[in-house]
């Protein structure tokens, strides 16, 4: 139980470090520019950490990420602690209770994430211009499939890291009663066969 | 002893010495050398040399070692000399590169002397978005306020958007939400210089607001024209890259290209006072 807890620890740990990493690179422009698209690995690592771990931690992970990206960006205070808060706890929820978490689960699941995240960055910093549309598709679209690549990267490193097994979700009774049973009934189900 | 003296021994080694002497004394005179010397010295050379080579190399050994710590002694203090004269170096050229940058202000300090400047440097760049959007390590605390000007030695390249109490966030001359009124240089022809998110990705920004009859070319000087009190007056914005006709109304545009390249800015100045600014964060 101890060594268990002391794990949980140590994973803590290495998100910590992982997102002061992310946040380094994010703002100062280490990673390679292609066609003039940059990755936000802070928000490739919110959609990670949320799949493997329950909604609480993916929420309050997301909003953390947010708050050191609002930190250098000219939205509102508190923007994007809101939209990566959303992206956390719909990532974590959607692994929860839809589909399982492997890579397929991730590109559909990121790929969502960053086309809709691309859609709000657009709007936010372009607004409604007649060359935001342009933009849309040189600058913010290209940022999307960058970051997917990258994000498939950074999952097969997370899992490098963390190991393969990791995954710590728990049913916090949020869910409705019916689909806890349903979700229980099929792990049960699955570690019988 | 008599006996010693008569017998056939005492006489060879007489023999010998005789022998030897007369050898020695002949060949001395002669030759002026003893052939028993070379006989000897042949034998014996190599083994002295041998034992002067052993004795040589035990010393040298114990001599080496005595030198070779006083080597390493040395190398470490002229390790440390180095590593010194190296932060020396690197001061020195921080020190260089700061002393230009301030003498390129220089210039505009003696224009405008109501100027009040405050040094920044960029610590972060928002890559997530195509404007250029840096934050820069003075906030609230070093009296930068939100709308306050942000120059390099060149002209104006954007003002504070957001304020904290260590840091800043810049809104550049690319972002489509700044407006600043300047005036073509060379003609007097004035207009409304604003971000454009057509053009952003190409670094550069464009002035609306062109009458029909303008008469500005490419190659033109854009300043400040002071209106509104958010910029001064008479500061470089950038130079006109060509002159396109509007979309939305019968007047013309200019694009242009700012004065800095802002994705290669690294320090800037904050004008956090001059005359006729108008505070509007207040």
């Amino acid at each position: 139980m101890e060594s268990k807890k002391r794990n949980r620890y140590l994973l803590f740990l290495g998100y910590g470090i992982m997102t002061i990493l992310a946040y380094v690179v994010q703002f100062t422009p280490l990673m390679p520019c292609v066609f003039g698209a940059y990755p936000t690995p802070l928000l490739l690592l919110v959609i990670i950490v949320a799949m493997h771990e329950n909604d609480w931690c993916g929420m309050i992970y997301g909003m953390l990420c947010g708050m050191l990206t609002d930190l250098n960006s000219l939205t509102p205070p508190g923007f994007y602690a809101v939209l990566y808060l959303c992206i956390g706890l719909i990532c974590s929820l959607l692994v929860e209770l839809l589909v399982q978490n492997n890579v397929i689960s991730l590109l559909c699941v990121g790929g969502s994430v960053l086309l809709i995240h691309s859609v709000i960055n657009c709007l936010v910093g372009a607004g409604f211009s007649a060359g935001s549309w342009l933009l849309y598709f040189t600058f913010y679209l290209r940022c999307a499939v960058y970051n997917l690549l990258a994000l498939l990267v950074l999952y097969i490193l997370f899992k490098l890291i963390f190991g393969f097994d990791i995954r710590y979700k728990k049913p916090r009774g949020v869910y409705p009663k019916k689909l806890l049973r349903q979700k229980m009934m099929q792990t049960v189900n699955r570690k019988e066969a | 002893m008599r006996f010693f003296f008569k017998s056939k021994r005492f006489k060879v080694i007489l023999a010998i010495i005789l022998i030897l002497s007369l050898i020695g004394g002949v060949t001395g005179v002669v030759l002026a050398t003893a052939p028993q010397s070379d006989i000897l010295g042949a034998i014996i050379r190599p083994v002295q040399s041998a034992a002067d080579s052993v004795a040589g190399t035990v010393g040298g050994f114990f001599d080496q070692m005595q030198e070779n710590r006083a080597v390493l002694d040395e190398n470490e203090q002229l390790k440390e000399q180095a590593a010194q004269d190296r932060y020396k170096l690197v001061d020195y050229e921080e020190l260089q590169r700061q002393n230009e940058f301030y003498k390129e202000f220089l210039g505009i300090k003696e224009d405008h002397p109501s100027f009040s400047f405050e040094p920044a440097m960029v610590i972060a760049r928002d890559t997530a978005q195509p404007f250029g959007t840096f934050t820069i390590n003075k906030g609230s605390l070093a009296g930068v306020e939100q709308y306050d000007p942000v120059i390099t030695s060149a002209g104006i390249i954007g003002y504070i958007g957001q304020v904290s109490a260590t840091q800043s966030v810049v809104k550049t001359v690319l972002h489509p939400d700044i407006n600043i009124s300047v005036l073509d240089n060379r003609t007097r022809d004035s207009g409304n210089l604003t971000g454009d998110a057509a053009l952003a990705q190409s670094g550069t920004c464009k002035m609306i607001y062109l009458p029909r009859d303008n008469a500005v070319a490419a190659g033109d000087l854009i300043i400040s024209s002071g209106d509104g009190g958010v910029f001064p007056e008479g500061l470089m914005v950038g130079t006109v890259s060509e002159i396109k006709a509007s979309e939305n109304d019968t007047g013309y545009y200019a694009v242009i290209r700012p004065v800095e390249e802002l994705d290669e800015v690294d320090d800037v100045m904050v004008l956090t006072d001059f005359e006729g600014q108008s505070h509007l964060a207040e």
